[in-house]
């Protein structure tokens, strides 16, 4: 795999979502009027991927993917200006998880034929929180998520030799290699790895912090 | 970046950490074996995913999302060419009429054919929905497609692409079909050159105004994409749309080929980009760009026009006029008429670059500021004669000038069709001295104005060549004022200190401040000079003088102008430099952090002297080794480029201090683009054999070096210790510092004699200098690090004599360091069993302690 390929098409991706930082705290609080299209196109560039990626790692093939991707959506336009009132709603990551679970469940258990008529009705109650447990793969892709938001951040922030050196360890090579590969030391690949590894970690803690906060402020 | 202090940061890092449970779940709290938690996870995220197959097609990758419907690039079975595959947005969901729209529009584009427009294989169902598979076209942006090769395109080649284009768009519409949504994106150029118009998605038959339903009923919503839309089509008004909303779109197409930027603003929303079409016609794009001839200007400004009704009637319509400017013929299009109104011309350049403008501006400025002062005069002082003839006088030279700068600079500017400053003011130059022969003040006033520009510029040797010959000039008519010649002085003082003649510049400069200090009202500029004065001082190693010039500016300051904040503070900061300059890093560091605090307090955002101070703050943290001197660095060189522009000598500066540290932190590889962007800029501004892009070569050299490419760095460093001797008045610091920089290079290469030799010859020129103590005790610890190096115990110690009794004496950049070295240097002595020596070595370390 080549980090920078595929940073080719999540730099595409995401690049609505980028583009969309300054609006990107309140992102969520916009989303709660369904008539916003600017900003609900913004949610969808922002959390297509991560749907997505969830279904593909169900098994579901791409047309039904984007289907469920587009039921996920209906469905928050329903239910997210609630969700964002509700007095004890947990976390957001819980409950877009809850969502797109539910929304693959619905998806598959309707019959092709029928399924159109799920945009009119699905997901219109929101799932109990209590009644499904947590799932490791939703967690899963959730943080990659995350951690291909943050890359994409960083990408901006460092020299090409430094990214070039990083995405030889994210691929699996060793500082040894990686040093001899590009003439440096060893301990300078270490700093490097040390230092990508602390800029993901503060650009993670500064999405998920927005992420969650975006609701706080209207709770 | 974030604006704060690196150092500060803590209570921020706190609130945006991780909890403990999300650090273990991203990974980043295992350790050991586990330690690489983060980055499996993070392979995992970036790994791309297998999208699985639509129907009988493989999908490889996903390309395109556009309103409707989403794009792959996707295999059928059996075939090896790719094809592209299009599928509605809205899935399983999509409502009849959506459905029954997309299928119109495959049976559409189905109907075209011609090269120039993707080829539509057909209509294919997947379960229950229409999937539309069509040609793959391997080809970049028609935009991206203009800008290749290096720099841009010629305006006639873009010209011929842009007819094809047309060609294409043509034969839709003459089948009824509109394109309604050209866009780069939308139209490709192939290998062979060919460009390919595709994604039909908005595509209508003519005349077939049922809008609404494609608007999806989602009221304010248009069809197109920003930018490109015509002003009918953003204001939703469909059934009005005819041809002549796609030769709108084309004419943006063109206009972005030919500039590389579209005619209008597009950062805003709809609104505020239908506003800036309706304000006023777009930025001609002879304007940004050489070789465009005012006929294209016309051909585009037509079909970019806000109403419908002034833009060609119809593609063909526009394609002959592209084609009759490209044989020679006279265009339809008008050109707009030459009333050339100042405010025009200013008003043209205002927006991105604008430097010409700019510069027009200053000197337009000046010159009707001067008139306006002469009939101001004439007027107050009108019994007198003297006066009234002075101030006749200043009328004239000030029309003299303006007559100047309405012909001749604007003129040329016109010629170049380019006007960038350089280009204006060379322009200007060229002539100035023909078209004043025989008026000496006035050639001195034109001769002065260009020169203060090319020094405003960093263009320090033609600034000094008018400004020296501005002051002969002056001094040859009949009319050497002394406020004139004050200015001329001081702006002469300050173009040669960057040129590296500090005692010319300092003589200058305090022929500036007699002058200026015999007149009333001047102690702006009298504060001005003596900082001016100040900073020379400073580059001259005379600090002390240096440190009494900045207190001087800082008194005049605080007599006569007690609130003016940002002039106190740069003043303070000019004397701030004196414990910097003379190695006391802390009491530099207190200083400077305290200056930051206030300069963040009272002044606005990303001023310069925000930036220089910054950048002290990143070199004192480099040099005690105490907090982190990168971001420091890289927030004064991002201020800088962003109050400087790019190519400026302040830019130069900032990014080869920043590669400094990078190479001081063991980065040097990370230096080394920094340091050819410092090397490419000096060159630009002062000329390839200007001491200062000698002087980033130098950074170059070592930073190559040390980056293990040994052998270009000593070709450089050769080249620069070849521009700085050793016996000139160079040799403090550049000539020393390049020459040492060379022999660290030998010796990284193994010859290590040729290495010693250098040191030896740099230590000679040293001691002949005389003046530099400080340089020459860390020459002399690398000299005898060299000797130790090589073996040489007899030349270690000699070397040694004469160094430790200097650095006991002289060390003031921190004294552990010291200690440390005096203690290393011990340890050596007591094992080549110079016990006495040793003994020394250690008594003075320990009354160092002491201290």
């Amino acid at each position: 795999m080549c980090l920078a390929k595929a940073a080719e098409t999540a730099a595409g991706r995401y690049a609505a979502g980028m583009a969309a930082e300054t609006t990107r705290s309140s992102l969520l609080l916009k989303v709660r009027d369904p008539a916003n299209q600017a900003s609900w196109r913004a949610f969808d560039a922002r959390y297509r991927d991560l749907i997505l990626r969830f279904c593909r790692a169900r098994r579901l093939q791409p047309a039904d993917a984007e289907d469920v991707r587009q039921l996920v959506m209906m469905g928050l336009a329903r239910s997210l200006p609630r969700f964002v009132y509700q007095r004890d709603r947990g976390r957001f990551r819980d409950y877009l998880g809850r969502v797109v679970r539910h929304a693959v469940t619905r998806y598959l258990e309707c019959p092709a034929a029928s399924r159109r008529a799920l945009g009119g009705e699905a997901l219109d109650a929101l799932p109990d929180p209590k009644a499904e447990p947590s799932d490791d793969a939703w967690e899963r892709e959730w943080t990659h998520h995350h951690f291909r938001l943050a890359l994409e951040r960083c990408r901006d922030e460092v020299t090409p030799q430094t990214l070039a050196i990083f995405e030889r360890l994210v691929v699996g090579s060793s500082p040894a290699d990686v040093a001899t590969a590009f003439g440096v030391s060893v301990a300078s690949v270490y700093k490097i790895k040390q230092r990508v590894r602390n800029r993901l970690k503060t650009f993670i803690a500064e999405q998920v912090r927005a992420e969650e906060k975006a609701i706080e402020l209207v709770g | 970046m974030p604006r704060k202090k690196p150092s500060s940061s803590s209570a921020d890092s706190e609130s945006t950490a991780l909890s403990d449970a999300d650090e273990r779940l991203f990974g980043f709290a295992a350790s050991g074996v586990d330690g690489d938690t983060w980055l499996r996870s993070l392979r995992a995220a970036t790994a791309p995913t297998p999208l699985g197959t639509i129907g009988s097609y493989r999908l490889l990758a996903e390309v395109s999302r556009g309103g409707q419907g989403v794009v792959f690039r996707a295999q059928q079975p059996g075939m090896s060419r790719p094809i592209a595959v299009k599928r509605l947005l809205a899935g399983c969901f999509a409502s009849d009429e959506e459905r029954r729209r997309f299928a119109r529009e495959i049976e559409l584009a189905s109907q075209l054919h011609h090269p120039g427009i993707v080829t539509v294989y057909g209509m294919d169902e997947v379960d229950g929905l229409p999937v539309l598979a069509m040609e793959w076209v391997d080809g970049v942006p028609l935009t991206q497609w203009a800008a290749d090769g290096a720099g841009h395109r010629g305006c006639e080649e873009c010209l011929r692409m842009f007819l094809a284009v047309c060609g294409a768009v043509q034969h839709a519409h003459q089948h009824g079909i509109l394109h309604r949504d050209l866009k780069p994106s939308n139209v490709l150029v192939d290998d062979a050159g060919q460009p390919r118009v595709l994604d039909f998605g908005l595509a209508q038959p003519m005349g077939d105004g049922d809008g609404a339903a494609h608007e999806g009923g989602g009221g304010a919503r248009f069809s197109g994409t920003l930018g490109y839309a015509s002003p009918e089509q953003l204001s939703g008004e469909t059934a009005r749309l005819d041809v002549r909303s796609d030769v709108y779109a084309l004419g943006v197409l063109l206009y972005e080929m030919l500039t590389g930027q579209r005619p209008y603003p597009t950062d805003g929303g709809p609104l505020e980009h239908l506003a800036a079409v309706d304000a006023n016609g777009p930025v001609p794009p002879s304007r940004w760009r050489v070789g465009v001839g005012r006929e294209v200007d016309a051909i585009v400004a037509k079909a970019v026009a806000r109403a419908p009704a002034a833009r060609f009637a119809s593609v063909a319509h526009l394609a002959d006029d592209v084609r009759r400017y490209l044989s020679g013929e006279p265009v339809l299009a008008h050109p707009p008429s030459r009333r050339y109104a100042f405010a025009k011309f200013v008003k043209r350049h205002r927006a991105p670059t604008a430097l010409a403008a700019i510069l027009v501006l200053t000197l337009v400025a000046f010159a009707v500021t001067t008139f306006v002062q002469g009939r101001a005069i004439a007027a107050e002082r009108d019994a007198e004669a003297m006066a009234r003839a002075r101030a006749t006088l200043e009328s004239q030279k000030a029309e003299a000038v303006l007559e100047f700068l309405l012909r001749d600079m604007l003129e040329a500017a016109e010629d170049h069709r380019d006007p960038t400053v350089r280009a204006v003011l060379d322009a200007a130059a060229a002539r100035v001295e023909e078209r004043f022969a025989g008026q000496p003040a006035v050639a001195a006033r034109v001769r002065s104005t260009i020169g203060e520009s090319y020094r405003r510029l960093g263009h320090y040797p033609e600034a000094e060549t008018h400004l020296a010959e501005a002051l002969r000039l002056l001094a040859v008519s009949a009319d050497d004022d002394p406020a004139e010649r004050s200015r001329l002085e001081e702006s002469l003082g300050a173009a040669l200190r960057p040129l590296g003649r500090g005692e010319e510049s300092l003589a200058h400069l305090r022929q500036a401040l007699e002058l200026v200090r015999a007149q009333p009202d001047g102690w702006e500029r009298v504060a001005q000079l003596h900082s001016d004065i100040g900073m020379t001082c400073y580059e001259l190693q005379r600090f002390e003088d240096g440190r009494d010039a900045y207190q001087a500016a800082l008194d005049v300051v605080r007599e006569h102008a007690p609130d003016d904040h940002e002039l106190r503070l740069t003043y303070t900061f000019g004397r701030t430099l004196y414990p910097y300059k003379t190695g006391d890093m802390s009491r530099a560091r207190g200083q400077l952090d305290d200056l930051l605090e206030e300069i963040r307090a009272r002044l606005e955002p990303d001023t310069r002297i925000e930036s220089w101070v910054l950048e002290k703050l990143g070199l004192v943290s480099l040099y005690s080794g105490e907090g982190e001197p990168e971001p420091y660095l890289r927030d004064a060189l991002r201020i800088m480029r962003r109050r400087r522009g790019p190519m400026h000598p302040d830019v130069a500066a900032g990014a080869t201090q920043l590669a400094h540290c990078l190479t001081g932190l063991g980065r040097p590889s990370e230096a080394v683009p920094l340091l050819r962007e410092s090397v490419a800029i000096a060159e630009h501004t002062n000329g390839t054999d200007g001491v200062q892009a000698a002087m980033h070569r130098a950074h170059l050299g070592r930073a190559l070096s040390l980056a293990g490419e040994i052998d270009e760095g000593i070709e450089i460093l050769e080249s620069c210790t070849l521009r700085f001797s050793l016996d000139g008045p160079d040799v403090i610091p550049w000539g020393s510092l390049s020459h040492e920089f060379l022999a660290d290079a030998l010796a990284a290469r193994g010859d290590l004699a040729a290495s010693l030799a250098l040191r030896h010859r740099v230590v000679d020129a040293l001691r002949a200098h005389g003046l530099a103590p400080v340089i020459l005790r860390d020459t002399l610890g690398r000299l005898a690090q060299g000797e130790r190096d090589v073996g040489h115990v007899g030349g270690t110690i000699a070397v040694l004599d004469e160094y430790l009794p200097l650095l006991a004496r002289t060390g003031v950049r921190g004294k552990a360091v010291v200690i440390d070295k005096l203690l290393g240097w011990m340890w050596w002595l007591c094992g080549v069993g110079a016990v006495e020596r040793a003994a020394d070595c250690a008594a003075a370390a320990s009354a160092r302690a002491a201290r």
